[in-house]
């Protein structure tokens, strides 16, 4: 009964694996041993006008999200692809049509053998590639569906398709659109998508600051992207020392019902006015940095005119002019504009101050800069006044170099980790929140790289589908995770998959989600549990985007994520999958390169500074290496290169470095934008001066008159995008996020009283929340943490359970996205607009007509029975003791072999 | 408090530099305080990730290869 | 040796952490000391949560996560036959998977509900403090150190908001935590000794706003505000701050409390409110 320890990284962050006799028997958090590196000591206050005395050090453990205690589960769990499986009712026709694509989504799943399901693949791929050119097959993945530098969407899958050749379809920045395509041009900061730089904020924050504004932020919700509960104390020892915080939201959200000194809750996509309005009471009174202003602004009078009413609108934008617009009293305003003006100032929007759900609203890019412009006007940079939002800038050893996922260096796509890079021969793209209008219309353009880090002129590149010359798409790979809860208008996503112009469709997963019941075929894909890897904590690329993420954990450390278990049933890794099915296409040689996953590993060892700092062998002995932060580590706060007019000595990995400049035209803060100027004078989504307009899904809008609520759907508290509330029933019993009511996870949906007594509705009631695009079964949460015209539910469900599977039809599984309008924030600025929406909500009297299962558990159960007439079906699984079954049989196994080894 | 080392100027990302002894480098970070490069051999990045500090007599000796 | 939990309602995000540490410790694996927890149903640990306030000018929430309080005097062992519940020797009370069966008395007795029935196996459940992998030697030995033994929902826990140890030595992080902390044990075991101690659980807020005249939209800063108790003969004083807002905490529950509001220049404004909820009391204009 040896009990073996591994460790691992997960979305959820970094993790200890206990298994016996080749089964997982707990999953924890990586406690710090005596071995590991001291702390980093921050010398701050206690309370605020104190002495610097008190000695602040993180807890010697790493805090993973809470997700991350639920991996054991959902690597044995009910909804898990055991078995590669081909659509029961498709037809390999010689031709592409005749398929029965109608029926995707309804049909049922025969099983497969591997060599069955890729050799269909590969003759697919061949005869789609052959008649219609390489451009004719598209792939894409979810965002950060594993975590791990091997296994990546950026390292194993591009490496496939690019040698492969596809049309790419581009990522849109989809958590933090508006201030992507806004901010960098009032600021700049392109290089690193529009986000502020952090760099030792944490400790000017403990030592200097006295208000935080966390506008849209719910950071233990969002946990710093990849950061787990890593910064959780950080905001408490803040709060603890007396720090205000005023906590900006339609929605009282969970770390500001616990923190917020004062909730203020405008309207959804009223939140610009808020911004004006405190201009205006800081240039009616005079209580802005003028000097700084002087000296670091362009064009600061034409914005000043426009916010005090001697612009072309005559519109003063007075408190009062605001508290019309949002429901925010004006007094309030006044109060807040006083409260930022008179005291040492830092937030910003959502997680590393340039996110939230505020920036993906219809104005989300005015919203953005006029944000920056605030932080300008009260001289960003000096101590105690910056865009931190609180969860990020924490003490790091900036000499310690490894990769992160969206490095070029730390892909096995590209060089050095591969000997030969991976190219992709076709130059045609889709852009992933319309890919299914270009596959229904045939027809697609647009605007921008999606992620455009090199410059602001990638902004405004032009993109065009089919490219000239191109064929259409006639083939999916769909991988990780599914869209149905995340895009918008995403009964679109269900009419894609029905179409003829989709010839095949094949799905690779790990659980039975949305998407992967559409496809032709469906390919197991096994979790990191049961694979090789290896990653560094919340690193999202020191070369690639939003540097140094790292600084939003207490603890540097890269995992070897070694293998804990074989793979369940038959599930391969995403990287055999690829291997197997190159070796197929004849390729297998150059794909692999002769190398195993672990090999693979090594590589990123040997390429990296992990290689001076620790042995191979010792590494994957210990299972994890953390880097200690040098004692007196040398301080290079964020901004304050600008601020104090020297050289930029904060690590960017900017293109230039001019004496004291931003990244923008003029080097300075941009009043007016010239860049915007320059590449989109007549945009109409970002005019030159920021300015409030009002939403084209608002209050204002004539379809207010038939739905009169906003519905908000910020990044899911229970879930991680959307991997784990399906797998995991526990997440079921947690009244906030959802309620099982005979046999569904219901989402929680949440509604003012007022509203609730004007509606007939009651708390723990199934709601139905509707509009034109869609319907969707929730039970209401009665709640006065949410402003009074907005109804909340998380976005991101990982439960799709369409009533009428393949169908555009009601969902009870709480995908609220199918609500939200597929329309982008302008005609030039490509960001999505999940949190502009319009919809109804009434009381679901209809109870008995609701199904008593999810649905699709029928679907793979047939299969899993074909395969074993004693297996555990999903029920038993969920609610019985299907899981203890499943471990027993993998046990058995396990010792046999182990017996016949010896 | 300022650190005078704009190393952004001095060695180019993805720019290529020879060393004395013949080696040719290619410069894969540049940020302020680091500065990492890989041997460039028969045109493809070779061998461990070389480490170089930006003031170090090995910096100073780099030619860029224009 | 008295081995507790200090449970810091003040700290608690209700992150869930503790919850799932504890769903993957016990669901589907049995030990020693207890049967498998079921896979839904039973919460050893809950995260007991209400929201404060009736107003949405003031809103809060409280949180405490709730397990089985290892009381000294316990009810289960009251309610059981056979010796079917113990108290060890360390403090941690322990339910015999065996000797329990068909004893649902057990499972009624609880004063908090932290002892679930399950009807399958027709035995009473609950929390173990982990008693079971604190007495294996071997669990956790990797690390090199006894003391980073803990309970999974402690050793999840991000916040601090849950700590362990030995209740009986004074230098220990718990029994510090209490001594300086409020103790307020839960309701339904009041006056009962317990291992598990709750700290910081709130009682009722009372909550308002001052402004100046409502044409001048302005907030009134500094306004003193009084509040008294008749009943105990407490009284509690306060100035509104920057956004004119006021507010106490810890008030004594379900009485009647009058507020006295007071801004020179102004008239004096006067309130009554009862502490059964949590409550915003008014916003208030001032009137010269």
């Amino acid at each position: 009964m040896a009990e073996k320890v591994t460790h691992s990284i997960v979305v959820g962050g970094p993790v200890a694996i206990h298994t016996v006799d080749g089964v997982i028997r707990r999953v924890r958090p990586l406690v710090l041993d005596g071995s590991d590196p001291k702390g980093w000591v921050i010398k701050a206050r206690s309370k605020l006008g104190g002495p610097q005395d008190k000695e602040y050090t993180p807890n010697r453990k790493v805090q993973p999200g809470f997700i991350a205690m639920t991996e054991k589960n959902r690597a044995y769990s009910y909804d898990r692809i055991r078995y590669p499986m081909i659509r029961e009712d498709f037809v390999e026709t010689a031709d592409g049509k005749g398929r029965n694509t109608e029926n995707r989504g309804k049909s049922g799943y025969r099983r497969a053998t591997w060599d069955e399901a890729l050799d269909l693949v590969v003759r697919e791929i061949k005869r789609i590639q052959g008649t219609y050119g390489k451009e004719s097959v598209t792939a894409c993945t979810s965002s950060h569906h594993s975590w791990g530098l091997l296994g990546y969407k950026l390292s194993t899958f591009a490496r496939f398709f690019r040698m492969l050749g596809y049309t790419e379809i581009k990522d849109n920045p989809d958590s933090w659109e508006g201030f992507m395509w806004g901010a960098p041009h009032t600021y700049g900061y392109y290089w690193r998508l529009g986000g502020a730089e952090a760099f030792d904020l944490l400790e000017d924050g403990l030592q200097n600051v006295e208000t935080m504004i966390m506008w849209s932020h719910d950071p233990d919700t969002t946990r710093g992207g990849y950061a787990g509960n890593e910064s959780t104390m950080w905001r408490h020892w803040l709060d603890d020392m007396g720090v205000q915080f005023i906590y900006i939201d339609p929605y009282n959200n969970f770390s500001s019902i616990k923190q917020a000194d004062k909730w203020i809750a405008p309207r959804p996509g009223t939140d610009t006015t808020l911004c004006e309005a405190i201009a205006y009471v800081w240039l009616t009174e005079g209580t802005y940095d003028k000097e700084y202003i002087a000296k670091h602004s362009h064009r600061f009078d034409e914005w000043k005119d426009y916010i005090l009413g001697n612009g072309p609108d005559k519109q003063p934008k007075t408190p009062k002019w605001c508290e019309l617009e949002s429901g925010v009293p004006a007094a309030d305003v006044k109060a807040l504009a006083r409260r930022w003006a008179t005291t040492k100032t830092m937030g910003g929007c959502g997680m590393r101050g340039g996110f939230g759900g505020v920036v993906r609203t219809a104005n989300g890019t005015e919203f953005s800069r006029s944000l920056v412009v605030l932080y300008a006007m009260q001289g960003m940079g000096k101590p105690g006044q910056n865009i931190w939002s609180g969860s990020t800038g924490a003490p790091m050893d900036y000499d310690f170099w490894f990769g992160g996922y969206s490095d070029p260096l730390s892909s096995i796509a590209g060089e050095p980790i591969a000997d030969k890079a991976a190219v992709n021969v076709v130059t045609q793209k889709l852009y992933r929140p319309n890919v299914p209008d270009a596959i229904l219309d045939g027809h697609y353009d647009w605007y921008g790289e999606g992620f455009c880090g090199g410059g602001l002129d990638q902004q405004f590149t032009e993109h065009i589908y089919p490219e000239p010359g191109c064929s259409k798409v006639h083939m999916f790979w769909r991988y990780g995770g599914t869209f149905i809860g995340t895009m918008l208008d995403t009964n679109k996503w269900v009419r894609m998959y029905k179409s003829p112009e989709l010839e095949f469709v094949v799905n690779q997963d790990i659980h039975f989600h949305g998407e992967a019941r559409f496809a032709d075929v469906v390919l197991p894909a096994c979790t990191s549990l049961e694979r090789y890897d290896i990653g560094e904590l919340c690193n999202s690329g020191n070369g690639g985007y939003q540097s140094h993420s790292q600084t939003g954990n207490s603890w540097q450390v890269v995992v070897f994520q070694d293998k804990a278990i074989e793979p369940l049933w038959e599930s391969r890794s995403d990287y055999w999958i690829f291997s197997e099915t190159a070796k197929k296409l004849g390729w297998g040689d150059a794909y692999t390169e002769g190398r195993s996953e672990l090999d693979w590993c090594k590589r990123f060892w040997e390429k990296s500074d992990l290689c001076d700092r620790i042995s191979w062998e010792d590494f994957i002995k210990k299972g994890y290496y953390i880097a200690g932060v040098p004692e007196n580590w040398e301080r290079h706060p964020a901004f304050r290169w600008f601020a104090e007019g020297y050289p930029c000595d904060t690590p960017n990995h900017k293109p230039f470095q001019e004496e004291g400049k931003l990244g923008t035209f003029t080097g300075k803060f941009e009043f007016v934008s010239e860049s915007l100027l320059y590449y989109a004078p007549h945009d109409e989504a970002r005019t030159p001066i920021a300015s409030y307009k009002r939403s084209w899904e608002g209050h204002h809008s004539i379809r207010a008159k038939k739905y009169p609520f906003h519905l908000i759907s910020p990044h899911p508290r229970f879930d991680y995008h959307t991997q784990h509330n399906q797998s995991t029933p526990w997440f079921w019993e947690i009244p906030e996020n959802r309620e099982y009511i005979n046999g569904n996870p219901y989402l929680i949906a949440r509604i003012h009283p007022k509203k609730a007594v004007e509606k007939g509705i009651k708390d723990g009631d199934l709601v139905k929340l509707f509009n034109e695009r869609g319907a969707v079964i929730c039970v209401a949460r009665v709640t006065n943490r949410v402003e009074e015209n907005t109804i909340h539910a998380y976005g991101s469900s990982g439960i799709y359970n369409p009533l009428k599977p393949g169908e555009t039809s009601m969902d009870i599984g709480g995908c609220v996205n199918l609500l939200v309008p597929g329309r982008l924030q302008g005609e030039i600025a490509p960001g999505m607009v999940p949190n502009s929406c319009l919809m109804d909500i009434c009381k679901y009297e209809h109870a008995d007509k609701l199904p008593n299962s999810q649905l699709f558990e029928d679907k793979l159960d047939r299969v899993a029975k074909e395969a074993d007439s004693d297996a555990e079906s999903s029920l038993e699984i969920i609610t019985g003791h299907g899981f203890e079954k499943i471990q027993a049989k993998v046990r058995e196994n396990y010792l046999k072999k182990e017996a016949g080894a010896v | 408090m300022a650190n005078k080392i704009m190393i952004q100027h001095m060695f180019k990302k993805d720019g290529f530099y020879k060393e004395p002894d013949g080696k040719v480098l290619k410069v894969v970070v540049s940020e302020v305080w680091n500065l990492r490069c890989f041997e460039i051999v028969d045109g493809k990045l070779t061998g461990p990730m070389i480490k170089i500090h930006p003031e170090s007599d090995r910096a100073k000796a780099l030619v860029e290869v224009v | 040796m008295k081995l507790g939990i200090a449970v810091d309602s003040r700290m608690c995000m209700a992150c869930y952490s503790c919850f799932m540490a504890c769903k993957d410790e016990h669901c589907a694996f049995s030990s020693k000391l207890s049967a498998a927890q079921p896979m839904m149903g039973q919460k050893w640990i809950d995260i007991r949560e209400w929201e404060r306030g009736d107003n949405s000018r003031r809103v809060k929430s409280a949180s405490v996560p709730t397990l089985c309080a290892h009381c000294q005097d316990p009810a289960c062992i009251k309610a059981a036959k056979d010796g079917a519940v113990y108290k060890r020797p360390d403090g941690i009370v322990i339910i015999d998977p065996e000797k329990s069966k068909g004893q649902k008395a057990i499972a009624e007795a609880c004063p908090i509900k932290a002892v679930f029935w399950n009807e399958e196996l027709e035995i009473p459940q609950k929390c173990t403090m982990c008693a079971e992998l604190l007495d294996d030697p071997d669990y956790l030995a990797y690390l090199g150190d006894p003391e980073l033994k803990k309970p999974r929902c402690v050793e999840a826990c991000p916040n601090k908001a849950l700590i362990f140890g030995d209740l009986d030595d004074p230098e220990s992080e718990i029994s510090k935590l209490v001594a300086s902390e409020r103790n307020t044990q839960l309701e339904p075991l009041e006056g009962q000794e317990t291992n598990v101690k709750y700290l910081n659980v709130p009682t009722v807020f009372l909550a308002g706003t001052v402004y100046q005249p409502k044409e001048l939209d302005e907030v009134c800063i500094g306004a003193k505000v009084t509040l008294s108790c008749k009943d105990t003969g407490e009284s509690w004083e306060t100035e509104t701050n920057y956004f004119g807002d006021w507010e106490v905490e810890w008030l004594p529950k379900n009485k009647s409390i009058d507020i006295a509001i007071e801004a020179a220049g102004y008239k004096p404004v006067s309130y009554q409110a009862v502490t059964d909820i949590d409550r915003y009391v008014a916003i208030t204009y001032l009137e010269k």
